[in-house]
């Protein structure tokens, strides 16, 4: 059976939880700052993550420019509790996951450089 | 920012500055080349040379529930009128400046109109991403020179080579992020 776009996102995210079980939740946001697609317990909102996203990704832009270092790959915030991580996904997209404090930083980044590999593809 | 019958959130993004500095360009580099965005028709009010006589248009959307129509205006010093009607209701602007050393006291001028019309709104209210076009001149005046003699080093500065497209999805990208936080998430 084919699926949709949608689906075949939400089955990377999906994926992506499996694989690396402390991420608490993740989503697709598109560079603009707007939810596509996610994975995510009840206590967090698709549309305050794709805010929050949207203002790392401004901040990160600003950054980027000011210290010219190009364009925005990932920015990770540490907080003592755990960590969101924002990467890009493509020229249209990012994915951003939150995990708590006792994820392996090498081992999130992995898996979810794959994931944003394969969200590319399908946005 | 309005909503339509659809329940889609309308945002309205205008491309300003002097005439013949891109903004057309732009926008139309944005509706024939941008993947990932759909794009409805495009509509364009211009001259039998193709000079932009009051406005271009043409509605974009990310997601299907929000689109942002964006707009440029007329940049000939003729048209103040239909700059300042266009102009209204505005969620964010994009300031398009010739980089070309002969053109600055155009892009001063161009820049002192729209702070006439938004006064203290400007960056504030309305949120607005300057874009350091035509880079590739030979008198492109160099960036930081540039952004002290036009006074916008508070503003976020993109640059770009319009006719190519270098750097106009990035600004793009960059003011619809900033009127979405500032106007539908309220950050």
């Amino acid at each position: 059976m084919l699926l949709g776009k949608n689906e075949e996102i939400e089955n990377v995210l999906r994926e992506l939880h499996e694989n690396v079980p402390q991420i608490e939740g993740a989503a697709v946001v598109s560079v603009e700052g707007l939810p596509i697609a996610a994975s995510l317990p009840p206590e967090i909102d698709d549309v305050r993550l794709a805010a929050i996203t949207a203002a790392i990704l401004s901040l990160g832009e600003r950054a980027v420019q000011e210290f010219e270092k190009g364009i925005v790959d990932e920015v990770y915030v540490r907080g003592s509790d755990g960590y969101i991580l924002v990467m890009g996904a493509g020229p249209n997209a990012v994915i951003t996951a939150s995990a708590t404090k006792d994820a392996n930083l090498g081992v999130l980044r992995l898996y979810m450089k794959r994931a944003a590999e394969k969200i590319a593809q399908l946005i | 920012m309005k909503k339509d019958a659809e329940g889609r959130i309308h945002f309205k993004i205008v491309y300003v500055g002097p005439s013949l500095s891109g903004k057309t360009t732009c926008l139309r580099w944005i509706y024939d080349e941008v993947t990932g965005l759909t794009k409805g028709g495009f509509t364009s009010v211009e001259d039998p040379t193709g000079r932009t006589l009051y406005f271009d248009y043409t509605p974009i959307s990310a997601t299907g529930k929000v689109v942002f129509d964006v707009f440029t205006v007329a940049g000939q010093r003729r048209h103040r009128h239909q700059r300042k009607i266009v102009l209204q209701g505005a969620d964010g602007l994009i300031f398009v400046v010739d980089s070309s050393r002969r053109q600055l006291q155009n892009n001063i001028e161009s820049l002192e109109e729209l702070r006439g019309f938004l006064g203290d709104k400007l960056g504030k209210e309305i949120p607005m991403v300057v874009l350091l076009n035509k880079r590739d001149l030979p008198d492109a005046m160099p960036r930081q020179e540039l952004v002290e003699a036009l006074g916008v080093d508070g503003f976020p500065i993109y640059e770009s080579i319009a006719i190519k497209g270098l750097g106009v999805k990035r600004a793009f990208q960059a003011i619809a992020r900033e009127v979405l936080l500032k106007r539908l998430y309220k950050m």
